[in-house]
């Protein structure tokens, strides 16, 4: 729309205003050929730019394309190998101590205003809705407050921490069979379907009074985008006895669900069916808090420029990358302190081969490191020819202690032929776990 | 409180809080969930206010649900006939049983269609008795179940199967049993429900199998489903019943699915109403019709919201019911003095010394509106609590008088309209309105009182008809009146007086046309119908205390529907100073360095080109965390002066250590610094791609994508 009125603009206004646009352009372009962030000088360029006076308002599309016409032109600086990757114990004492200024709170979250949003969620969920809450900041804190002070009144509640990597749906549904009484429903079967199915029968009977609660921190996460969760969630919102309190982040999230699915009601008066109808509901509510995500980000690698990239269907993998980049130099040399000698130079071999072969790459900067790593087979032989191991179990045994506790880490190589093992540690802390193995040895 | 576990353990991934509230409300309906309180509230306001909006609301949408159902009655019936004949009008001399499809096309895609149909298939009170009687038992499937053939059975059969109260489960060894997703399974649970019940094979209960979103399901899957179905067909009397939200041509099924696989199935096509005309049907029946009476009348702006989010987003009745729940749910929380909607309260609660800041509101607003009208009614000034209570009774039933006489209105300048219409005359240009075209505008336009060109118009028209016409037209509004509720009838005696002597005035034989007569009768009835629909339309605002039963101007709260989560990301990191309201901070520019780390961070995104390169935009940042500091600096070097100058005694000394001391000086604190920087840049930019506005394309050496184009002006 934006877009059309811009060159009705231009059309209507006839041919002087042409000269203008194309200084304007050719402005926008010299802006926007030095692509990298700007420093100092060039953003106040930028100001004096902005200070014209300027009759067409340059709207994101325009932006888009300027953009995507031209090429990229970036530097060659490599982030990686420009400043050394922080330990967790450095980013947390740096965070701790920072100097930072004053942290700004919305008129929303202080009194009396939150008592106002926390009534109407209330009575919005009493009158059939669910609540999506969106908006920048860790809405986690406030959410817990409405849980523990209104839900906890109303009914049973259940606070499920979907930003964990490692929650799954079925966390969430065990938690709330810790409602009294819902066990005691006989259905055998423990797949999340039919405990899904179960939670809504026990809610679903017009016998139960206690309403539940159920408090979704970032139900735009992972977990919660799988068909299966969507369809078990979608079961339970449309209950009259369950409410759900979700929030998301992410820019994206309201892609999730489609418009038949946002805007579904619940059934006034329930009539019990077979199959119930299924659906969300929601209502969005802005609940801006400017908190920044700590909590969220807790299992985030902050060495790696993705260490917080999730989600999608890389998901997995990035779950492991990340449990296996999370390994320290100092849990690396435990580990290395309490294996035999003989583990030891298996280590110093392997880590000396993923040394040479990032060097040979010669690009340092990436964060898989299962490319430099080296296969089985080939460990094995260079393992034997320097009698570190003459057979298969023995090096297995080796390994095995590294592995267990996730030093070396293994996976089936994607372009056929065993599997490629290496060690999760980046190139500047390997050569320093390096360099003490083999003094010791 | 000892109950509530420790929501801040990063270790647990989900949390159960179990009830804490007080014990003797263990009907559980005791709990109250008040309405917001405003200043202005009785003592017991919100209570009172939530009885009212309960009935209120109650009442609207119990017509509007009736009013669906009505239009729905027709197709659900036709839907059903069809289900239940499916395996009777057979053709004959088939090579195979085809399965029979029932395809219900339902574009606004709400299951409120599918719903209706299948609580009518779905008759749950099944007693030993009377299985013989229930010609169907149905299932739902939904996309979701059907990942793979093996599910989709499983599903299909349990849906069936899975019903103790029609068949005692019996207890099924793995090694003799079939398995579930077999559909011998089916085969046998239908024989034995056949032999248990003693049915005959004429009226042997029909399965259906509801398929909700149909063009979700993978076709692969569906196929299969389709062929091991039709194979069972003439022993399992399958219907499949197919929810489509496409368009009825092209049709998905012809487009998506094989002849073979069409081969197999008989399908009938239904079509559930829908469109724009649905809306208007529900709405004009709900608020314009004289035989029903909503306590609290929706305004204009509503009503247009309702009709943009009906036409341009999301053409369901579900959600424009929604519209109208939350327009109600607004009214009530937001007005103090909806309290009065229905009823009164007594004396005595009026006359507590805390109920005085209502009463102190109420007195203020009938003032206001006995200034702004004639004094018809706010002649006698009440001084009394029982005259308030009078005043407030009388205004009441003159609101409600008079949105009646609206509505009379709103129907007589359609029927006008229809008349020249149907008379081959242009009327009023409703259909090339650059609103939209629905009638429905035409109703928003009555209620912001903006339609007396219109009737003008109209007069102007009705002067200029002939004898005939004019005798057909007045015979229309004469039956108008007659089909009136009585009580109506009986207040518009003067306009049916009018009409009846007009028509008797009229000459008898319209042959000759008599044109002196015609004319001048046309004349008195054009401007008496001018006057007339202008008395009927006058704006609902002119009665007192009208903010209690009509929602006037105020705005819809749209966003509760269709938030615009993007844009509301973009404020909080562009602007986050705009969401504390403080005074001083109007008109107030922050600077970039007064901004949070990660709007810090946004900002020099927002300016870089389509890839950005990580280590640059470190370095940027650096340099805007370097000015904040110089400012913190700032800020704390006067502070650090007083100290200084509280404690003189120290002196010189006291100096050189504070400048020696400084942690940000020395080498040491510049290393710290740049840690510090580091740390603070990567929980930035690790928020960023938390909220999604960062794509790791993997193309370049730490460069990132960047996903939003937004301007910042």
């Amino acid at each position: 729309m934006r877009f059309q009125a811009r060159h009705l603009g231009t059309s209507s206004d006839g041919g002087d205003e042409q000269d203008d646009i194309s200084e304007e352009e050719s402005d926008l372009d010299d802006n926007f050929a030095t692509s990298s962030p700007k420093k100092g000088k060039s953003a106040g360029r930028a100001a004096v730019i902005q200070d014209q006076p300027n009759l067409i308002v340059q709207t994101a599309f325009d932006a888009y394309f300027t953009h995507a016409t031209s090429r990229a032109q970036t530097s060659t600086n490599v982030f990686s190998s420009l400043v050394p990757p922080l330990t967790a114990d450095e980013y947390t004492g740096a965070i701790a101590s920072a100097s930072m200024l004053e942290p700004i709170q919305p008129t929303l979250l202080k009194e009396p205003s939150r008592t106002l949003v926390f009534t109407r969620f209330m009575r919005e969920l009493a009158e059939g809705f669910n609540i999506l809450v969106y908006g920048y900041g860790s809405k986690r804190r406030v959410l817990n407050q409405f849980a523990t002070d209104y839900c906890s009144k109303a009914g049973h509640v259940v606070v499920a921490n979907g930003f964990q990597p490692d929650f799954s749906l079925k966390d969430l549904l065990n938690s709330i069979e810790n409602v009294p009484g819902i066990l005691s429903i006989d259905t055998p079967s423990t797949t999340t379907e039919s405990q899904a199915k179960r939670i809504y029968d026990f809610f679903a009977e017009p016998s139960q009074k206690r309403h539940l609660y159920i408090i979704i921190h970032n139900i735009d996460a992972s977990p919660f985008r799988s068909a299966k969760a969507k369809s078990c969630l979608a079961l339970l919102a449309l209950n009259l006895k369950i409410h759900i309190v979700a929030s998301i982040d992410h820019l994206n999230a309201p892609l999730l669900w489609s418009t038949s699915e946002s805007s579904a009601r619940k059934e006034e008066k329930p009539i019990l069916r077979a199959i119930p109808p299924r659906g969300f509901a929601w209502l969005w509510h802005d609940l801006t808090t400017l908190v920044p995500y700590d909590f969220e980000l807790a299992y985030a690698d902050r060495s790696s420029i993705s260490g917080a990239h999730g989600g999608g269907t890389r998901k997995k993998t990035d779950t492991t990358v990340q449990a296996a980049t999370a390994m320290t130099e100092t849990a690396a040399l435990h580990i290395l302190a309490s294996v035999t000698q003989k583990a030891k130079k298996l280590f110093a071999l392997l880590a000396g081969k993923q040394l040479e072969s990032i060097e040979e790459a010669g690009d340092s900067t990436s964060s898989d490191l299962q490319q430099f790593g080296m296969g089985y087979d080939m460990l094995f032989n260079a393992a034997r020819d320097d009698f570190i191991a003459t057979n298969d179990t023995a090096l297995r045994s080796l390994l095995g202690e590294f592995r267990d506790h996730n030093l070396v880490v293994a996976a089936q190589a994607t372009s056929g032929g065993g599997e490629i093992l290496w060690i999760p540690l980046r190139k500047e802390r390997l050569v320093t776990v390096l360099t003490s193995v083999k003094a010791e040895l | 409180m000892t109950s509530i576990p420790n929501l801040d353990d990063i270790n647990q991934t989900a949390y159960y809080i179990p009830f804490s509230g007080s014990a003797d409300d263990e009907a559980g309906n005791a709990i109250s969930l008040p309405l917001q309180r405003s200043k202005n509230d009785l003592p017991d306001g919100d209570g009172m206010r939530l009885d009212a909006y309960m009935k209120a609301w109650r009442k609207t949408l119990d017509r509007m649900q009736s009013l669906i159902r009505a239009l729905h009655a027709p197709v659900v019936e036709q839907v059903i006939k069809k289900v239940h004949n499916s395996y009777t009008n057979v053709l004959p001399g088939l090579p195979y049983p085809e399965l029979p499809v029932v395809c219900i096309t339902n574009p606004t895609s709400s299951s409120s269609f599918i719903n209706d149909v299948a609580v009518r298939l779905d008759s749950t009170e099944l007693d030993k008795g009377d299985l013989p009687d229930i010609p169907f038992l149905s299932t739902s499937l939904y996309p979701t179940d059907c990942g793979n053939i093996t599910s989709a059975m499983k599903a299909v059969i349990g849906g069936f199967v899975d019903r103790p109260e029609l068949l005692m489960k019996v207890k099924r060894k793995p090694t003799t049993s079939l398995a579930s997703h077999d559909i011998e399974m089916l085969v046998a649970w239908y024989k034995s429900i056949r032999e248990t019940y003693n049915v005959t094979a004429l009226s042997q209960p029909k399965l259906v199998v509801i398929m909700h979103d149909f063009e979700e399901f993978d076709p692969g899957i569906v196929q299969d489903l389709f062929y091991i179905c039709s194979l069972h067909v003439p022993r399992l009397p399958l219907v499949f019943m197919l929810s489509l939200s496409s368009p009825p041509s092209p049709s998905y099924l012809q487009l998506t699915y094989p002849r073979s696989t069409m081969a197999l199935l008989r399908t009938h096509k239904f079509d559930v109403p829908s469109g724009i005309k649905i809306l208007e049907e529900v709405v004009l029946k709900t608020y314009f019709d004289p035989e029903f009476e909503p306590d609290v009348m929706i305004g204009p702006t509503t009503l247009k919201h309702l009709i943009d989010n009906f036409t341009r987003q999301n053409s369901s009745l579900e959600a424009s019911i929604s519209i109208l729940h939350l327009a109600h749910l607004k009214h009530f929380s937001t007005e103090p003095l909806t309290f009065l909607t229905q009823s009164t309260p007594s004396s005595d609660t009026l006359s507590h010394p805390s109920s005085f800041h209502t009463l102190d509101d109420l007195l203020t607003r009938l003032q206001g509106s006995a200034q702004s009208t004639d004094k018809e009614q706010g002649a006698d000034w009440p001084d009394t609590i029982p005259a308030l209570i009078a005043t407030i009774d009388y205004a009441r039933t003159t609101f409600y008088s008079r949105i009646r006489r609206l509505r009379i209105g709103s129907r007589l300048i359609q029927l006008v309209q229809k008349f020249m219409k149907t008379q081959g005359y242009k009327g009023l240009d409703w259909d090339q309105r650059p609103g939209g075209s629905s009638i429905l505008d035409v109703m928003v336009d009555i209620l912001r009182g903006k339609l007396g060109a219109g009737v003008k118009f109209l007069g102007t028209m009705v002067k200029k008809l002939k004898a005939r016409q004019l005798s057909v037209l007045l015979e229309e509004i004469h039956i108008f009146f007659q089909t009136l509720p009585t009580a109506l009838r009986s207040n518009e005696e003067e306009a049916r007086e009018k009409i009846m002597a007009s028509r008797s005035a009229l000459p008898e034989q319209m042959d000759i046309d008599i044109s002196a007569i015609s004319s001048q009768l046309a004349e008195s009835i054009g401007e008496w119908l001018v006057e007339y629909l202008n008395n009927l339309l006058r704006p609902l605002e002119e009665t007192a205390l009208w903010e209690v039963w009509y929602t006037g101007l105020s705005p819809f709260p749209s966003d509760l529907m269709n938030p615009s989560v993007r844009a509301s990301m973009l404020a909080g990191l562009l602007r986050p100073y705009d969401f504390v309201d403080s005074d001083d901070s109007e008109g107030v520019t922050h600077s970039l360095s007064e901004l949070p780390d990660t709007s810090i961070l946004f900002r020099r995104y927002l300016d870089s080109g389509k890839m950005i390169n990580v280590y640059d935009w470190f370095e940027s940042f650096q340099l805007e965390l370097e000015t904040q500091r110089k400012h913190l600096r700032k800020k704390l070097a006067p502070e650090a002066i007083k100290v200084e100058r509280g404690s003189p005694k120290k002196g010189k000394g006291k100096r050189e250590v504070t400048s020696g001391g400084d942690p940000l000086e020395d080498d040491d604190g510049e290393e710290k610094w740049r840690v510090e920087v580091q740390a603070r840049f990567m929980r930035a930019l690790q928020e960023l791609d938390y909220l999604g506005f960062i794509k790791h394309t993997g193309r370049k050496a730490d460069h990132v994508q960047r996903i939003v184009y937004d301007i910042h002006d």
